[in-house]
This record gives C-alpha cells, sequence and structure tokens, in this order.
C-alpha cells in the first residue's frame, strides 16, 4: 500500500530525514516510533507533499506521490490525522467533520461512514453544534480521527494520536485503532508511546535521527531492555 | 445639521466602505495577504462605468462586474499564486508592484484629467423631502451594501466552498490536508473581492463620476486603515472596522465647515490614531484579544 524508499528530507541545510525505507502492505498496522526530532512528522508531511522531497521515492498502491498536491493526495484515499489534531476550534464540531468528507472519492457511502464514526466517537453526535475548541484534548483527538475516517481513506497516517491523553482513554483509542483496522484501512501509526505502539502493530520501526535504526514485532513487546536500547540509541 | 440625516448619510458611505473592506479582509483571511492592488479594481470598474456610459444602464453595470471579477482573478493566477510561500512582506511590496502597474495603465490610457461615468446620477434626486432629505442613492447603498454583505455571510456559513474558505483562513495547511484545494478557495475569494469592487465603483461613481488614476486607490487606503482598525483577523470586525471608517468620514464631512473640507482626512486619522491608542488591538476586538507580544 505505502513504499518509501531512500527518503530524504531537509529543513533548509539541516536533514530531518535521511534515507529511510519503509513499507506498509495493504491491511496492516505499522508503527513508527522514535525520539523527539527524529523526523517521524517530517516523515508522514513528506507522504502527504507538505514537506519537500530532496530524494527517494514514495509509492502509494504502487505510484509515485512525489511533487504531487498535498489536497491531491488527500483526496486520493490518503489522510492524516495531524500532530496536534488541528482542528478548527472556531467550527462547529458538525463542521469540522463536513470538512472530512472533502477529501472522499466517492459520494455513495456518506451516510454509512457518517454512521460508523459517530458509533465509533459518539462524543462528535453529542456535542455536533458546539465549537470544536470548547471540546476537551481527547474529544479533539477523537474529532480529528473522526474526520479523517470520514475521507474515507485506504491509507490512514496518525502523528501521535495519545498525546495528552489519559493511559485510560488511550487503551479506549487503542480498540478504536484496532477496529478501524479491522475494516481493511491500512494504518501508519507514529507514536513516543512505545510499548503499546509495538504491541498493537504488525511491525513497528524505531526511527532515530533521521532513519530507521530497527523494526520490532509484537514479540519483542514485553523485551523492555531491547525497547530502550532501541528507543535511546544504544546499540541494540 | 440634523441629526438623523446625518445618521442615515453615515450608515450609507458606511456600507460601500464596509464592502471594500470585506473585499480585503477575505483574502487577507484566506492568503495572509493585505490587497493593496484592490483599489486598482475600483478604479477598473470606474473607468468600465464611464467607458459603457452610452449603454443600457444594466448592460454597463453587467460589464463592469465582469471586468472587475476577471480583473481580481487574473491579479492573483498571475501575480499572486507564485508568492503563496514567500515572506509577507514580499507579497506585500508585490501588491504595491501591481497596484502602481495599473496606475500607470490608467495614466496612459485614459489620462490625469479623468473621465465622466455618468451611469446613474439619476439617483442624485431626492427620494424623500422635507425635513429629511434622502437622496435614492443613499437608499440604493444601503440595499446593495446590506445584500451583498448577507450574502457573503450566506455564502460562508451555508455552502460548502464557504465552509472551505473558513477553515483555510484559519489553519490553511490542515485544511489542505483535508483535500481543499487552496486554488479554488483563494480564486473565490479574489471573485468575490471582484464583485465587491465592482459595487463600490457603481456607487461611488454616482455621487462622484469623475473617474481618476486614483480613483480606487483613496478609498482603499481609507479603508484599509478602516479594517486594521476594526481588527483584521476577524471578517466581521474588519467588516465593521470598514463600516466604522465611511461612517467616520460622512460624519466628519458634514461637521467640518465647508472651507476646511481640506482636514477631512486629517480629522479622520486623528481619530484613527486615538482609537488604536485606546484599543490596540483592534476596536471591535473581543476584550483580552489584544496586544500580541511582537519584539
Ligand atoms: N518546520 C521546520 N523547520 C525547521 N526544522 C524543522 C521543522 N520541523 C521539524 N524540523 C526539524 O526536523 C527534525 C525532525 O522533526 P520532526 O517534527 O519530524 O520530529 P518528530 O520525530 O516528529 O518529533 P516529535 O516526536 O517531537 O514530534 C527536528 O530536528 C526538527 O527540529
Ligand atoms: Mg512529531
Amino acid at each position: 500500500m505505502l513504499e518509501i524508499r531512500d527518503l530524504e528530507v531537509r529543513y533548509g541545510a539541516v536533514p530531518a530525514v535521511r534515507g529511510l525505507t519503509i513499507e506498509v502492505n495493504e491491511g496492516e498496522i505499522v508503527g513508527l516510533i522514535g525520539p523527539n526530532g527524529a523526523g517521524k512528522s517530517t516523515t508522514l508531511l513528506a507522504v502527504m507533499g507538505a514537506a519537500r522531497v530532496r530524494r527517494g521515492e514514495i509509492r502509494v498502491r504502487g505510484s509515485s506521490i512525489v511533487g504531487a498536491r498535498t489536497e491531491d493526495i488527500a483526496r486520493s484515499g490518503v489522510s492524516l490525522v495531524p500532530e496536534g489534531r488541528h482542528i478548527f476550534p472556531h467550527l462547529t464540531v458538525d463542521e469540522n467533520l463536513r470538512l472530512g468528507l472533502v477529501g472522499r472519492r466517492d459520494r455513495d457511502g456518506v451516510r454509512a461512514g457518517l454512521d460508523w464514526v459517530h458509533g465509533l466517537f459518539p462524543v462528535v453526535g453529542e456535542f455536533r453544534h458546539r465549537p470544536a475548541g470548547a471540546l476537551s484534548g481527547g474529544q479533539q483527538q477523537q474529532l480529528a480521527i473522526a474526520r479523517s475516517l470520514l475521507a474515507d481513506p485506504e491509507l490512514l497516517l496518525l502523528d501521535e494520536p495519545s498525546l495528552g491523553l489519559a493511559p485510560s482513554i488511550v487503551g479506549d483509542l487503542w480498540d478504536t485503532l484496532g477496529e478501524i483496522g479491522q475494516r481493511g484501512v491500512t494504518i501508519l501509526l507514529v507514536e513516543q508511546r512505545a510499548q503499546i505502539t509495538i504491541e498493537l502493530a504488525a511491525r513497528t520501526y524505531v526511527m532515530h535521527n533521521g532513519e530507521i535504526r530497527t523494526s520490532l514485532t509484537p514479540a519483542d513487546a514485553g523485551d523492555t531492555d531491547r525497547i530502550a536500547a532501541a528507543y535511546f540509541g544504544a546499540k541494540a | 445639521m440634523n441629526v438623523l440625516q446625518t445618521l442615515i448619510d453615515g450608515v450609507a458611505l458606511g456600507a460601500v466602505y464596509a464592502l471594500v473592506a470585506v473585499g480585503l479582509a477575505l483574502i487577507f483571511g484566506v492568503m495572509r495577504l493585505i490587497n493593496f492592488a484592490h483599489g486598482e479594481l475600483i478604479t477598473a470598474g470606474g473607468y468600465t462605468l464611464a467607458l459603457a456610459s452610452a449603454w443600457p444602464k444594466a448592460a454597463a453595470i453587467a460589464l463592469t462586474v465582469v471586468v472587475c471579477v476577471v480583473l481580481a482573478w487574473a491579479m492573483e493566477r498571475i501575480a499572486f499564486r507564485r508568492l503563496r510561500n514567500v515572506a509577507p512582506a514580499t507579497t506585500l511590496v508585490a501588491t504595491f508592484a501591481v497596484a502602481f502597474t495599473l496606475q500607470a495603465v490608467w495614466l496612459i490610457a485614459f489620462g490625469p484629467q479623468g473621465e465622466s461615468a455618468d451611469v446613474l446620477s439619476g439617483l442624485n434626486q431626492t427620494a424623500v423631502s422635507g425635513e429629511l432629505s434622502i437622496r435614492w442613492i443613499t437608499i440604493v447603498m444601503l440595499i446593495t451594501g446590506g445584500l451583498l454583505l448577507a450574502g457573503t455571510i450566506l455564502l460562508l456559513n451555508r455552502t460548502t466552498i464557504g465552509l472551505q474558505m473558513r477553515a483555510a483562513a484559519t489553519d490553511f495547511r490542515a485544511a489542505r490536508l483535508l483535500g481543499v484545494r487552496a486554488d479554488t478557495v483563494i480564486s473565490v475569494a479574489f471573485v468575490i473581492a471582484g464583485v465587491m469592487a465592482a459595487a463600490v465603483a457603481v456607487l461611488l461613481t454616482v455621487q462622484r463620476p469623475l473617474v481618476t488614476p486614483t480613483f480606487g486607490l483613496q478609498v482603499t487606503i481609507l479603508a484599509l486603515v478602516g479594517v486594521v482598525v476594526g481588527g483584521m483577523d476577524r471578517l466581521w470586525t474588519a467588516t465593521l472596522g470598514g463600516f466604522a471608517i465611511g461612517f467616520a468620514t460622512s460624519v466628519l464631512g458634514e461637521a467640518l465647515p465647508s472651507d476646511q473640507r481640506v482636514f477631512l482626512p486629517s480629522a479622520v486619522f486623528l481619530l484613527v490614531i486615538v482609537v488604536l491608542l485606546l484599543r490596540p488591538g483592534g476596536l471591535f476586538a473581543p476584550r483580552g484579544a489584544g496586544g500580541v507580544e511582537r519584539v
């Protein structure tokens, strides 16, 4: 579904992603973890055409999307839930959701899509007429994910969805991500919470300083030493 | 001086300046561009009316709308689109360049003396006389202003493209990440600005039919001041700011003895300075919203 080969992205002279290669197969949930500044968000922005690719290749369903416009990528079945949510605080919850529909390729399933996200995240129905900025952080995160799902993406990119959420809520969110994966949506999950990401994902890449250091599977989830070593950059 | 009379005239001119403000504020909202060249759209509208003054009135007005909209669209397409990702100071300079280039075009094509756009001068006749004397143009300004402002609000609040524009105005990148087309929302903002400019040209030429190369510039500078005083970050505060400056200009103009009318701009700007000292965040900005730390 998503193939990134030898990706390089720089901000000015500073390299943020250096020769990154990862693959996400159809229907998989794949994790991407790493410390602050590792280049995780930059990688997702490059996929969305929102960070300029210096070198390398990004393919979705086999066709290259390097150089395509952000809005065209968003309309082609790829959706990003950005870091920090980026809901529109002055618009109502309903209006935020309607903006999710902009990226949809076909209009047929709108009704069913709305029912689905309202089932997954009842809060977006309950507070539909409130300004989105009046929701709590966790509710805003749910809104941001619901909004992306309404684009009916084949590939869902999530940038630190657990940020600022209480542990019990993260548990619920993880169940929901599992459910979304069950529906056939392919997921690339960027996270700081290493352990639970490794447990959920078929494969979790560990990123450091713009490079992939190693990849872990759920079998490694119990091996905290190995995770810590990979995460904090000691040679594994 | 009849107070009610002064108020009515003030509200009517305020409505016209509010239309200029909407054009400026919509473009500022979606692309953080202060379009100094907005005035040239109004000037272009004025010249179009002058050239078409022998036509049937409806056709002359329709042509004016078409010219203003096409010019607004072309301005963005040719000059500003490429500059979308550069620093705001650069784009501001670019809008100066477009404005002065077009002023040179007007000067070469039509000369400095001005052209007479005498299309709707019949509206200068009084509609109501007696204690109050209200001319038709005052009524037309109020109705046109009200309808166009209401139309803009409906477009923004009741249509999909309006929703996309509001989203893009708050967080352009987040909107694009959802599939909102940058080119489309920006083009629509310019097209609306073009419609507003055409309306302003038609309304203003009724009282001042002489169109000179700086016809639109004067109006736009004043409206821009109003927009900043009102609060540029929000459409409604910017629009109210435009309204307020038009209102103040009209009221001060009537209050000043006729031999001192030359001081009108100074009086308006004095008022502006006082307002900015008292409410630096914008006259209509919510309390506590002003005073962004910049240095
Ligand atoms: N807009 C920007 N301009 C300049 N440098 C940037 C920009 N965004 C990110 N960087 C730099 O690029 C590198 C990678 O940043 P990125 O945001 O991709 O990291 P991240 O892995 O998502 O970190 P975090 O976990 O803190 O979100 C960092 O060194 C950061 O300072
Ligand atoms: Mg990040």
